[in-house]
């Protein structure tokens, strides 16, 4: 299957953001990497991403206000937490700031994999929609334009 | 400035400044252009106004969003300082009259006559 949306994993565990990496580029996917909030933001400012899997605890930034400064940057990227901390004040937090998906570590790379595809999938149907409103809009424009024009003339 | 001005890249900086607007938004104004405002996307240079007009009345003060993408991108492929132009048109102009002044110059370097 052939992927093509741009990933960016946060995770200060070097085994685990490396591992996602090479599983998720496997599946088709360009993946990018971040060990801490900072390098995060600096990438989601260079750089494109669709989705963002975002690690509960980093060293310089809670997993949850990073998902508010990525939404600055990028507002319609998705994101994904992992947390090996399950409670529901993290759920609560988590939700609260937009996250789209809650993941548990272990993480189950299936059942990651299916929520990544049904998100990017969104996201694509959603800018299907924004690009035919656009046409409506262009359309319409011209058709007012051109009525105006022959009056006119 | 190493690149001619011409139609082919005028074209490809407009082309891919409407790409940011989507794919099927990118092709219905490539299409109006053509049917409505009789526009042909392969002879832009004696368009550019006609061009720039077309899309400040569909876009309106939107259009801005989409000078400054043209912008940039001549940028990139001129390295030219685009400030003080009033309008993409002018950049666009402004930098063809430079290089044909740069071409019509007579270059010191080549403007010995060879001896046969």
């Amino acid at each position: 299957m052939v992927n093509n949306g741009r990933i960016l994993v946060i995770d200060d565990d070097k085994n685990i953001r490396k591992t996602l990496a090479i599983a998720l580029e496997l599946e088709g996917f360009f993946v990018d990497e971040a060990e801490n909030g900072k390098e995060a933001i600096a990438k989601s400012h260079a750089n494109f991403y669709n989705l963002a899997i975002v690690d509960w605890r980093l060293p310089d930034i809670e997993g949850t206000k990073l998902l508010g400064k990525l939404k600055e940057t990028t507002p319609k990227m998705a994101k994904i937490m992992l947390t090996g901390y399950p409670s529901m004040t993290n759920a609560i937090a988590a939700v609260n700031e937009r996250a789209d998906a809650f993941f548990l570590k272990p993480i189950d790379f299936e059942v990651l994999l299916a929520k990544i595809i049904e998100l990017l999938k969104q996201q694509k149907e959603a800018r299907a929609f924004s690009e035919n409103l656009m046409v409506n809009f262009i359309e319409t424009r011209v058709k007012e334009i051109v009525r105006t024009e022959s009056k006119t003339s | 400035m190493s690149e001619i001005i011409n139609d082919e890249i005028v074209c490809d900086i407009i082309d891919k400044g409407l790409s940011a607007l989507g794919e099927s938004p990118k092709q219905a104004i490539w299409y109006y252009l053509e049917k409505d405002f009789k526009i042909n996307r392969y002879h832009l240079l004696e368009n550019l106004d006609a061009i720039e007009k077309a899309f400040q009345m569909i876009f309106g003060l939107g259009y801005s969003f989409l000078e400054g993408l043209f912008r940039q991108q001549l940028h990139e492929i001129t390295g030219e300082d685009l400030q003080g132009y009033e309008s993409f048109a002018d950049c666009v102009r402004s930098l063809r009259m430079k290089t044909e002044l740069v071409e019509h110059s007579v270059d010191p370097c080549f403007s010995q006559q060879t001896v046969e």
